[in-house]
């Protein structure tokens, strides 16, 4: 088996609270939820359970007990949702196409989001996954899937593994404490004029 | 290619900035030893990152010899080369840059078209040669061409127009690794770098397609005056759903010591290019 420390880009000497601090990082990065819906979601979620199981075996092997913890969770699925779930998506969209305007709900419109979503028609996965919110507002999934959008629309990156500067990475949960870096850097230079 | 996928230099380390010259200075001395000096003045930078992709994802080893620069001749710099990449890549670049010249020959008026004239007799000899080397990329070149007419007498919208850009750059991707799950993981960041590399020169050449009626999908929808009142909000916001759809591939991707660099150019780079776009038309207006 691989080094688990490698695997989560670690020293043998770091703390356990480094081995904490960058199995967080990498589990947010490689997190289902964001490759919710995506044609790579079975890599990341390999990738996940391989940092999963360096994280466990670190902690088990420094205490003799494991922390592990599972992540996604399965929910009900039609036909068609299986088949864009196995990348089948010609046939996928067939079967949604065959479906009469008059009968098409959310669901509809949240599948055929998907299926352009899966081949990278971006635009018109997006005002599905749109369509479906606005005819039923209280789905999670649907939610979900148009808030991802949603941000990279407008960041250009994903949530929760946005870079920031020096390749360091900056996520909504510190997104104050970068502030307040960025301010205290500011003021430092300030006086040079460069800010 | 049209140039939109470079490093955003301010967030470049210097061992960084000199590592990605070197690679571009490897192929386009390479392009000048196979395809003549015309060649060397082609290069761009989306073949640069190619070529540093492919060494990113390599087992190889690159060898560095130093060189004269065409531009400057007093100076001397490092080219960065490695076998089986380099004149792979150089191949690449003269097939899309033949397919491409061709392409403006077939759109522009006359008086632009005058140059092209002058220059294409030379594409047409390094396509001729590059095609024997990389027969492969030229077949999805030819297809790409082929579909993407189709796709213009249609009408398409930007995800149907984009489609043949980004097929061929998704299959172009994919040959640069043997692995069969790193070739899943560089057929999606191929479609979507593709994507991004046409969304972005269709919203770049926006208003002067629509002065020599071309084709360009977002005046399918509305008028290049009214994008301007949009503030091209919905483009810039496809373009940057594209950008982070890729990164999401890209992180699934396994590479070597190379990967700062192409970190550089997906997380900061890209966005940076669309950045650059909207401030030249803001400056316009």
């Amino acid at each position: 088996m691989t080094d688990p420390y490698k695997i989560l880009g670690i020293s043998p000497s770091a703390s356990d609270e480094e081995v904490k601090k960058a199995y967080r990082e990498l589990a947010r990065k490689y997190h289902p939820d964001h490759y919710q819906n995506d044609p790579l979601a079975d890599l990341a979620e390999e990738k996940m359970k391989e940092i999963t199981a360096a994280y466990d075996q670190i902690m088990d092997m420094r205490r003799g007990s494991g922390a592990g913890q599972a992540a996604g969770g399965p929910s009900q699925f039609s036909d068609i949702r299986r088949m864009i779930n196995n990348n089948r998506i010609t046939e996928a969209e067939e079967l949604l196409d065959g479906v009469p305007q008059s009968s098409r709900d959310a669901e509809w419109y949240f599948l055929k989001g998907s299926v352009f979503y899966t081949r990278g028609w971006l635009d018109e996965a997006y005002r599905h996954f749109h369509q479906a919110v606005q005819m039923n507002p209280n789905n999670q999934e649907y939610r979900m899937a148009l808030q991802q959008m949603s941000w990279q629309r407008a960041h250009g990156t994903n949530p929760g593994s946005m870079p920031g500067a020096g390749g360091m990475y900056c996520s909504p949960c510190n997104f104050c404490t970068s502030m307040i870096c960025a301010d205290c850097c500011c003021q430092c230079m300030g006086g040079r004029g460069c800010c | 290619m049209f140039g939109y996928i470079r490093p955003f230099r301010p967030e470049l380390r210097i061992k960084e900035e000199e590592a990605y010259r070197s690679v571009y200075c490897g192929l386009c001395k390479e392009l000048g030893k196979n395809y003549g000096v015309f060649a060397r003045l082609t290069l761009s930078y989306d073949f640069t990152f190619l070529a540093i992709l492919a060494m990113g994802l390599g087992q190889g080893e690159p060898s560095f010899s130093k060189v004269r620069c065409l531009a400057n001749p007093l100076k001397q710099c490092v080219a960065c080369r490695q076998d089986k990449i380099t004149p792979a890549i150089a191949a690449k670049a003269m097939i899309t840059l033949y397919y491409k010249s061709l392409d403006q020959l077939c759109d522009e008026r006359l008086f632009t078209r005058l140059p092209v004239y002058a220059v294409f007799p030379l594409f047409r000899h390094a396509w001729n040669k590059a095609r024997q080397t990389e027969p492969e990329t030229e077949r999805l070149a030819a297809e790409m061409t082929q579909k993407q007419a189709a796709a213009e007498t249609q009408q398409a919208g930007p995800d149907q127009a984009a489609e043949p850009t980004a097929d061929f750059l998704a299959c172009v991707c994919e040959s640069l690794s043997q692995d069969p799950v790193q070739r899943r993981v560089l057929h999606r960041f191929g479609y979507l770098l593709g994507r991004y590399i046409y969304l972005s020169d269709a919203l770049d050449d926006l208003e002067k397609d629509e002065t020599k009626k071309r084709f360009n999908p977002f005046l399918q929808s509305c008028s290049a005056e009214e994008w301007k009142r949009l503030s091209y909000v919905p483009a810039a916001d496809s373009i940057r759903g594209t950008i982070a759809e890729l990164a999401k591939a890209f992180e699934l991707l396994q590479l070597n010591d190379w990967r700062p660099i192409l970190e550089n150019i997906v997380y900061f780079g890209l966005k940076h290019s669309l950045q650059t776009i909207l401030q030249k038309k803001e400056k316009m207006a």
